[in-house]
């Protein structure tokens, strides 16, 4: 190969890598912002962040309904060892799709929010702030 | 894939998460650290002990980097060899392959701390390549633990922290990985660039004199590799192909600049360092230095004129691995600053050494150095070698005169392929055409 031509080589070489450093930036940034999202999503109890690699008790924990309700709605015992694995693990059990299972604990956390108002973790979070904003209306009423 | 193992570490718990660690440590093509994120989250709703996590990720990581090293250490060489002396890649020219070696060479530690936690894919190759270079395990155990520490925190910790976010802050640290990979291709590219521009300018410099004129006259081939039939060329020797495209401070010419260390106790090895003067000044600066004190060679006067029987004594009883490396250390302690010294002044492209009891200061002092220069013993005996030279066997290359030490040096565990059978160089008056008639020789002698 003669100089010249491995110079060029080298010279393509380096816009591919260049392309490349672009690309991962844009890539590591769409990262961020779908971070932002699901963390947001996550917080204030959005049933769609729920993920395959959640157990029953994870999914009580960050969605706020009781460990037994799920179970009970999911026909598990307590006692069931699938009580601590994970949805996949629960779906390859039931012989269904770990879609469907995901699809049914959206319900049944939106049917116990619908019967108990307020656990939902927005409300929950937002309860203060409104709490602090009605406080100074009370006090007039008052006088 | 990934669902599988979050499935397992669920199921097994620490035995699963050991065992995939150590095999992605392997070099395996799975995501160990991915495993970490996920039994942190987990650690976050009391699934895990985060402490039990931190040790079982640790001591998993350094065992597969361990084995990792191993292998290389056992197939690695041979392959490397075996690439390098014939073109089994069409875009990878031998040369090409050595010089990636050097330049691992150089920066090994970060290569070792930074593969560990930023751009893990590159964990596998490198332990692989720590190995077949021969890096000395101690001190990649030390980057292995420290890189492995943080290569286990940040996971388990970002885990912890985001808990039931994990996946998408694995990605943000994915990505990162990736603009960490992505920007150091560039980086190489451009150097490998910016070393091509300078040598083309180089070369439209010196024009049709000088270095390469140097090279058709000693028939160098298309990649810079020395022909067969070279003086110094049993094999290839790169590093002095290297040593000839680099410019030494000294004399600021294109002509590199080559340290012979020496020790003047004994003349032999003086005569052999001017044998390789003569043959090798013709392309290259050399410097001659003897880097010990006076009082070396002013106690070694006096034992070789008076006290013979003392100075084979320990000849003999320093003739031996422990007695050899005690002695050779000790030496060091003083002769390692004064060679450090030498190659802060001199700056040399290459050095050679022809003594034994400078060979491993020599060592220690380039390893140290910021700038590390090829290293070459040239063994300088023709029947058997003192041990003092075998206590180091991490030279860049051995210069056997016969095949009894080319054979004694392979069999105290030097590498095949650091070691080139030679000859022995002769200084150049031997080898001129004689200006007088025996007789008249003969008779000046009277």
């Amino acid at each position: 190969m003669s100089e010249r031509a491995k110079l060029s080589y080298l010279c393509v070489l380096l816009l591919l890598a260049l392309a490349l450093v672009g690309l991962s930036i844009a890539n590591a940034l769409q990262a961020v912002n779908a971070f932002q999202q699901e963390r947001n999503a996550t917080k204030a109890g959005d049933v769609d962040t729920i993920r395959p690699w959640m157990t029953i008790h994870v999914i009580s924990h960050v969605y706020h309904i009781p460990e037994d309700y799920l179970d009970s709605s999911l026909q598990m015992a307590k006692a069931n060892p699938l009580h601590r694995a994970t949805l996949y693990e629960i779906a390859s059990h039931k012989r269904q799709p770990v879609d469907q299972l995901i699809r049914t604990l959206k319900h049944i956390i939106l049917s116990y929010r619908k019967e108990h108002p307020g656990s939902s973790p927005s409300v929950q979070l937002l309860r203060p702030r409104i709490s602090n904003f009605l406080a100074p209306v009370s006090g007039e009423t008052k006088v | 894939m990934n669902s599988f193992f979050i499935m397992a570490l669920h199921q097994y718990g620490y035995p699963a998460l050991w065992a995939i660690v150590f095999i992605a440590a392997l070099g395996a093509p799975i995501s160990g650290n991915l495993l970490l994120y996920a039994a942190g989250a987990f650690a976050a709703f009391d699934d895990f002990n985060l402490l039990v996590l931190f040790i079982v990720a640790v001591s998993a990581a350094v065992m597969g980097d361990g084995v990792s090293y191993l292998i290389g250490w056992k197939l690695g060489n041979p392959l490397l060899v075996w690439f390098e002396k014939k073109r089994r890649w069409r875009f990878v020219s031998p040369i090409a392959l050595a010089r990636g070696r050097l330049y691992f060479r150089k920066r090994a530690a970060w290569a070792i701390f930074l593969s560990r936690f930023f751009i893990v894919v590159l964990g596998g190759p490198i332990n692989w390549l720590a190995g077949a270079e021969r890096y000395p395990y101690r001190r990649f155990l030390l980057w292995d633990v420290s890189g492995q520490i943080l290569g286990a925190i940040i996971p388990l910790g970002v885990g912890y922290v985001f808990a039931a976010s994990w996946s998408e802050a694995e990605s943000i640290f994915g990505a990162l990985s990736s603009v960490g990979l992505a920007f150091l291709a560039a980086l190489l590219v451009s150097l490998a660039l910016v070393r091509k521009i300078r040598a083309r300018r180089r070369v439209s410099v010196v024009g049709g004199n000088g270095v390469l004129q140097l090279e058709m006259a000693q028939g160098v081939d298309e990649d810079g590799l020395p022909a067969p039939g070279d003086p110094l060329s049993g094999n290839t020797l790169l590093e002095e192909e290297q040593a000839c495209e680099n410019e030494g401070p000294v004399g600021k010419t294109t002509r590199p600049t080559l340290l012979i260390l020496i020790s003047r106790s004994g003349g032999g090895h003086t005569n052999l360092a001017q044998a390789l003067q003569d043959e090798l000044g013709a392309f290259c600066n050399v410097l001659i230095r003897d880097p010990q004190s006076a009082l070396v060679e002013r106690s070694y006067t006096l034992l070789s004129r008076r006290f013979v029987k003392v100075l084979t004594w320990q000849f003999s009883l320093t003739d031996n691995k422990i007695a050899s490396w005690s002695l050779q250390s000790l030496l060091a302690l003083q002769g390692r600053k004064q060679i450090a010294r030498l190659l802060d002044e001199i700056q040399p492209q290459l050095i050679i050494t022809t003594h034994a009891l400078v060979s491993y200061s020599a060592a220690r002092a380039n390893e140290q150095s910021a700038r590390r220069v090829p290293l070459v013993f040239q063994l300088t005996d023709l029947e058997r070698l003192h041990m003092t030279w075998f206590v180091e066997k991490h030279a860049d290359a051995y210069l056997a005169p016969t095949r009894e030490i080319f054979a004694q040096a392979l069999a105290q565990g030097i590498a095949k392929d650091h070691l080139y059978l030679t000859g022995r160089p002769v200084r150049s008056q031997f080898l001129a055409p004689a200006t007088c008639t025996r007789e008249d020789a003969l008779a000046a002698w009277d």
